[in-house]
């Protein structure tokens, strides 16, 4: 097979930075093939990304040693605009990569620039925007796109420029279910056409080992896994060790291997554990149907959040909300699901009175959010905004935690008091001096949450806090909110990681086009596939998985993997 | 080959500032006419100096924006704007302008007064402005970003020039974003926009901390997305996807505003417009 990309002892450093990203990277890859990357937050993937279209060297600035030979050309004395002219790359921000004020204008861009001749242009860009399913959009405008459309038409983009290889950094991270969806069935299709040589960074596990060969598993810089992907997952514990995720299924065929109830063979896409797990179970019976308790009925508590008839339109006339009738009780850990533009985080912003309702009435402890003050909301709610950076302002953490508290107006003692313990809470305590910018944005996403505990309010919302991070953050996040729950906050969480949902929360409210569309405990919830669909959702992979083994006597209602593995391994 | 003045298939097209119905007829005239008809109706208030010139050059830009069908709702709003720009300026006019009349009304301690023909003068400047900014409206309620970026590039502007032109405008967007959720991050701190002048700006600039973190991380990333997709400022040929298509509307709109600025030229020339 001819080698598309080689890369030879590929090291790199960041201007200014002592830490090689890179350290001493060897790849190759034939044409035609499609390679995963995975690793966690600050492996250095998006560097390598960089390297590969030759923006490393030639415009980041850094240190580079090796080489890196994408289809004959050394990135290092190839004019930049021959090398991407074979290799395109899609980032993983859909706002920041459109820069032009429409589609059509957007698509036709990087062949301008390449003076394509305008006939040729427009079949080019027709073309590009049928593969990934926006033809029809040629004129809208980028405010008129959802951030899935976005990432396809950047997409098409690339693709109009008919590269030869194609790396993908984490193009789905930022956009919700359907676009996800969406952006990997045309990564399928394009794979079908098999004359595209694809790299792809993605946290999407479930859905990566469905397009790719091999996996590379990357780690502070070093290689430290590359196997087919049938072969990446001989050592689960291993993999998860160093903070990739792994499919649900292939996690529950790894334990049921270690109990001696499957083969050595381990799948890691769905239909393969499905077959899997019937070999597993064999002629045998389930012998213990489990009765799960309902959930929602031990709430006889008092309501932290009411809404009652609440409507909200945009000023710009957006009806966002359209009737919503909701209870949270204290002590509740509530999800919110649903596609952007569904109403979900409106809603949610306005159960912190950042939004007002048009109609109808938001209750928050008793308090009507019409009729009180800012601070007073916030010293019952508050809300943990998805990106860290959007709220972190002051020259050390200690002052950034301090904010909220003195705003409410608490005493400088208290203040104290309350920083003290909020920076204890999330682990950050000894680097209260420092700025909150010398940290990763692990550790700025602890001191924004640092910096609304300290404010000590009773009910949580948190916006998408796990969007693009990997499986250690999740679960220390994961942890403080559990434990947050535990001592009896309310808990709103707002996220399109079922598979989080399905292990924390106990019930779920799905917003559909501004209205409630289910609102269920989450293990009847996720059995509801029907309305699932209708907002576009999909159960946990784990949860399908029990679904499609019904005809053996699997109950609908599974949730996480240690459930179904148990279930499993009590067979007679 | 795509033209601007195609007939686009949406029930509403975006503009700069609102949603235009596409079966406008300001969509049969291409970017280019509309942007020489604002600077020629624009130059042609501020050179007549006489209340009638004025008062029917105002009527004719309200004929235009009859034509334009732009969404009233918005229009109210767009409306009370300009009047806050237009009262700001009308006054400015009365408070400091020395115009010898026959009968003083009012003279301000700074020394500058009032007569009848301040008065006759401040009208004209209204309708002046009046007409000005209509013009300017129409045009941006009417024109979309992308067909204002290919006229720019049709008057053979540098590329450099059009390019930052199209990126501010998509930055502006993005930005404006960013600044809504920063707000109500902080607000969601209990932050209060209250208290002094000094107070609200020393919160302001707190504000403009993470904005600008954010603004530099979407300019480093837009840079990547350009520079991958083959930008340079280098000169190499480049290609357009959008033609500016000159139809018959074009050609009338134009010779009309030739024959208005020639006129309104002449007549100055020898004297009339004149405010005396």
């Amino acid at each position: 097979m001819k080698r598309e990309i080689v890369i030879e002892d590929l090291w790199w450093r960041y201007k200014d930075r002592q830490e090689w990203a890179l350290k001493g990277i060897n790849l190759k890859v034939g044409t035609g093939e499609a390679i995963g990357i995975v690793g966690p937050v600050g492996a250095g993937k998006t560097t390598l990304c960089l390297a590969l279209c030759g923006l490393i060297p030639q415009e980041v600035q850094g240190e580079m040693k090796g080489m890196v030979t994408i289809s004959g050309m050394d990135t290092r004395s190839t004019e930049l605009r021959d090398i991407i002219q074979k290799v395109g790359i899609l980032f993983q921000d859909p706002e920041s990569q459109f820069v032009s004020m429409s589609v059509l204008d957007e698509v036709a861009y990087g062949l301008e620039n390449f003076g394509c001749p305008p006939e040729e242009m427009l079949t080019r860009v027709k073309q590009a925007l049928k593969i990934v399913g926006m033809n029809g959009y040629e004129e809208k405008h980028p405010l008129e796109l959802s951030g899935g459309q976005k990432q396809r038409v950047a997409l098409a983009s690339v693709l109009a420029l008919h590269p030869r290889i194609l790396v993908l950094d984490e193009p789905t991270s930022n956009l919700d279910p359907i676009g996800k969806e969406e952006i990997f069935s045309v990564i399928h299709e394009l794979k079908a056409r098999q004359d595209t040589t694809t790299i792809i960074v993605e946290n999407n596990i479930e859905e990566l080992v469905e397009v790719v060969e091999h996996l590379i598993l990357l780690h502070e810089g070093e290689v430290i896994c590359q196997a087919s992907v049938g072969n990446f997952f001989k050592d689960v514990d291993f993999v998860k060790k160093k903070g990739v995720w792994v499919p649900q299924v292939t996690e529950l065929c790894y334990r049921l291997l270690k109990s001696g109830f499957l083969e050595a063979h381990i799948p890691v896409t769905f239909d393969n554990a499905q077959t899997a797990a019937r070999e597993a179970i064999g002629d045998r019976r389930l012998i213990f149907q489990p009765t799960y308790t309902n959930q929602t009925a031990c709430f006889p508590s008092t309501p932290a959040i009411t809404a009652h008839d609440l409507h909200f339109i945009y000023p710009d006339g957006t009806a966002a909300l359209l009737g919503i009738d909701l209870t949270i009780y204290e002590g509740e850990y509530v999800a919110f699901l649903g596609q952007n533009g569904s109403g979900k985080t409106t809603l949610a912003k306005n159960f912190i009175g950042l939004f007002k309702p048009t109609s109808g009435a938001v209750t928050i402890e008793g308090v009507n959010t019409r009729r009180a003050s800012a601070k007073e909301l916030a010293s019952k709610v508050g809300y943990i905004f998805q990106n860290p950076d959007h709220q972190l302002f002051c020259e050390s953490i200690e002052e950034e935690v301090a904010f909220g508290p003195r705003n409410l107006g608490l005493s400088e003692s208290e203040t104290e008091n309350r920083v003290r313990e909020a920076l204890k809470t999330v682990g950050m305590l000894q680097y209260r001096k420092e700025h909150p910018f010398s940290f990763g944005k692990a550790e700025r996403q602890r001191i924004a949450i640092s910096s609304i505990l300290a404010m000590k309010p009773r009910i949580i919302i948190v916006d998408e806090p796990t969007a693009g991070q990997d499986i250690g953050l999740v679960k220390t996040l994961m942890g403080l909110l559990d434990g947050l729950n535990k001592e009896g906050k309310t808990i709103i969480l707002i996220t399109s990681d079922m598979r989080l949902v399905a292990e924390h929360a106990k019930r779920v409210v799905i917003i559909h086009q501004g209205k409630i569309l289910l609102d269920a405990p989450t293990r009847i919830a996720f059995t509801k596939a029907q309305l699932l669909a209708q907002a576009a959702l999909k159960p946990p992979q784990i949860s399908r998985l029990a679904q499609a083994l019904s005809d053996l006597g699997f109950p609908s209602g599974i949730l996480t993997t240690d459930e179904m593995y148990d279930l499993i391994i009590n067979v007679r | 080959m795509v033209c601007c003045a195609s007939p686009i298939a949406a029930t509403k097209v975006r503009s700069f500032l609102f949603y235009f119905s596409p079966d406008s007829p300001c969509q049969k005239i291409n970017p280019l006419t509309k942007l020489i008809t604002v600077l020629i109706v624009g130059t042609v208030a501020f050179i007549i100096e006489n209340i009638y010139a004025n008062l029917i050059l105002l009527v004719i830009v309200c004929i235009g924006l009859a034509m334009a069908r732009i969404s009233s709702r918005f229009f109210k709003m767009a409306l009370i704007g300009i009047s806050g720009l237009l009262l700001v300026s009308t006054v400015a006019h009365a408070l400091f302008s020395q115009i010898p009349g026959e009968s003083v009304y009012l003279v301000f301690p700074w020394g500058t007064y009032i007569t009848e023909r301040t008065i006759h003068f401040v009208v004209i400047v209204y309708l002046r402005f009046l007409a000005a900014s209509l013009i300017t409206l129409i045009f941006l309620c009417t024109t979309r970003e992308t067909d204002v970026v290919t006229a720019l590039r049709f008057l053979r502007l540098p590329y450099a020039v059009c390019f930052v032109c199209s990126l501010s405008l998509r930055f502006i967007s993005i930005l404006v974003d960013d600044w809504w959720s920063i707000v109500q991050a902080q607000r969601a701190r209990g932050m209060e926009f209250k208290g002094t002048l000094i107070a609200r700006l020393k919160k302001l600039l707190g504000l403009s901390l993470p904005m600008i973190t954010s603004a530099f991380r979407k300019v480093n990333d837009s840079n990547h997305a350009i520079l991958a997709r083959g930008f340079t400022l280098s000169n190499v040929r480049r290609t357009q996807i959008r033609q500016l298509r000159w139809s018959t509307p074009d050609y009338i709109l134009l010779t009309l505003l030739t024959i208005l600025l020639m006129a309104v030229i002449i007549a100055k020339y020898y004297g009339y417009l004149t405010f005396v």
